[in-house]
This record gives C-alpha cells, structure tokens and sequence, in this order.
C-alpha cells in the first residue's frame, strides 16, 4: 500500500502537479495528512488509499485502488488552482484518445476518475479543503 | 443443384414479437425488485454505519428508486435541508458531504461509510442478480 502511494505522489510530483517537496509523513500525525510541506504547514496535500478491490472475473494481475487526494490551504484561490491541477492531471490521464495506460515504477496503472473535486468545510485554523477522489486500475 | 423453401407466416413474428415484449418486462421487473431488495439491505447497513452525534444525519438518509422505459436507478443518500442538527442548528445537507470524505482520529470507521460499504457489495449485488436471473428464461 505504501508503495503505491510513494509511487504516485513521485509521480504527481514529477509531472509538477504536486511540489517536489512532498514526502511522506508521520502516518499517526494527524491521521489525516500523510504527506505534507514542512516549509508551509497551510499548504497540505493528503493521499489516501481507502479501499482496494480484486477483479471478480478476468483481469487477473489488475487490482482496483480508491483514492483521494485532499489539498489544505489558507487561501481560497490557491486551495482551489491546486486542486484544479490535480483534477486536469488525473483527466488528463484518463483520456481514451491518447495514451491512456500509464507506466509508474514499472506497472501499469489506468486512471478513471468518475467524480469532480468537492470543497469541504472549512477546518479549525480556517483552511480551506478541497477533496477528490478516484479510483486507479493497477498491476500486481 | 439443390434448393430449400422457407415460409415466415406473420403470426409467427407477431408471436416472436409477444415473447421478447414478455421477456423484456420480465428482466425489467426482476431488475427492479432486485435493485429494490438490494438496496433496502444496503440502506439498513448504511445506517448502522453513518456517525451518530445527534442522529440528525442519520435519520436524513433516504432511498430511491426509479423505473424507466429502458432502465431501473436506485439511490442511497445523505443530507437534507429538513434535517437539521439540534445541536448547532445546522441543516444536514451542509456538512454531509464532509463528515463523509474526513477521516477523524475519532471515528475513522465513518470515513466514507456510505461509499465504501457499496465498493465492498459490489459482489453481493452481483450474486443476486445472478440468482434472480438463472432459470428465468
């Protein structure tokens, strides 16, 4: 599990979607915010894997991981523009007319986002939330 | 040479015809009343899991289901502006969403309960519509 998401936040990161600077972080933190940037403790972005599914019938090798990704920030405009980016990348990504099959850390992955990003409530020092998630088709 | 004579009497398409109408509403009620079973046991689970501080989000929850020409739509949902929380006196609707896409230290088990109880149904859904389907036709 830990893998994966190295992998992906490497990959978010290499493609500028998300700052070079994010590593991983204590997990038991705050539970929450597994990754974030030490130098702007507003700016917080989150990827979490909840849930994972094996393929009943055929495509075998191929699991099904749900993710989301949560950006925290204290601007509104800026907490929006990251999660926009994140949102183009991942549909981007997902384009059928284009290569649509991605090679991270020598597997596969498809990426189907279904769902928009959604703001939610403001957090306890007022930051402003934004949540996206979407599940990734990857080899085992 | 050979030859061979076919004879299509009208009656017998008007009878094909009848069948696939009939075999068509039998997969659209069979459809209806599995998607209408299988939801009502998803809701009753959905509410064992959806986080209880006053009730008010629990008791917002609704079912649906709808029937078309072509298609049978079932939903489960949370949130409503007549269900408001006694407590701070907002409606459900404005803070459903995020109690169901936060994870808390304090009750990570209502982390996206509704979602990931239907992730993880997909197969029961399955298995009942096969079984309501074998032996149909």
């Amino acid at each position: 599990m830990e893998r994966f998401l190295h992998s992906l936040v490497a990959f978010f990161a290499a493609n500028n979607i998300v700052p070079p600077e994010v590593q991983i972080g204590a997990l038991d933190l705050e539970g929450t915010y597994l990754y974030e940037l030490p130098a702007q403790p507003n700016n917080v972005y989150v990827f979490n894997l909840y849930e994972q599914a094996l393929p009943r019938l055929g495509g075998q090798g191929f699991a099904v991981k749900y993710l989301q990704v949560i950006v925290r920030n204290e601007s509104m405009v800026q907490a929006q523009r990251n999660m926009e980016r994140i949102f183009n990348f991942v549909v981007s990504l997902s384009d059928p007319t284009k290569d649509f099959i991605q090679e991270i850390d020598g597997k596969f992955h498809i990426f189907e986002p279904c769902s928009g990003p959604v703001r939610l409530n403001r957090d306890e020092q007022k930051n402003f939330i934004w949540s996206l998630s979407f599940p990734v088709k990857t080899q085992i | 040479m050979s030859s061979m004579k076919i004879t299509i009497r009208a009656s017998s398409i008007r009878h094909f015809e009848n069948n696939l109408d009939k075999c068509t509403e039998t997969v659209k009620s069979t459809g209806e009343s599995v998607i209408q079973g299988f939801l009502e046991e998803s809701f009753a689970m959905s509410q064992e899991r959806t986080p209880v501080d006053t009730g008010a989000l629990r008791d917002s929850g609704k079912l649906e289901v709808q029937v078309t020409d072509d298609a049978v739509f079932g939903a489960i949902g949370y949130g409503d502006k007549a269900n408001v929380n006694i407590l701070s006196g907002i409606s459900t609707d404005l803070y459903a969403v995020d109690r169901h896409e936060s994870l808390t230290i304090k009750n990570p088990q209502a982390y996206k309960w509704l979602e990931r109880l239907m992730l993880n149904r997909v197969r029961d859904f399955e298995d009942a519509l096969e079984s309501a389907f074998q032996g149909l036709f």
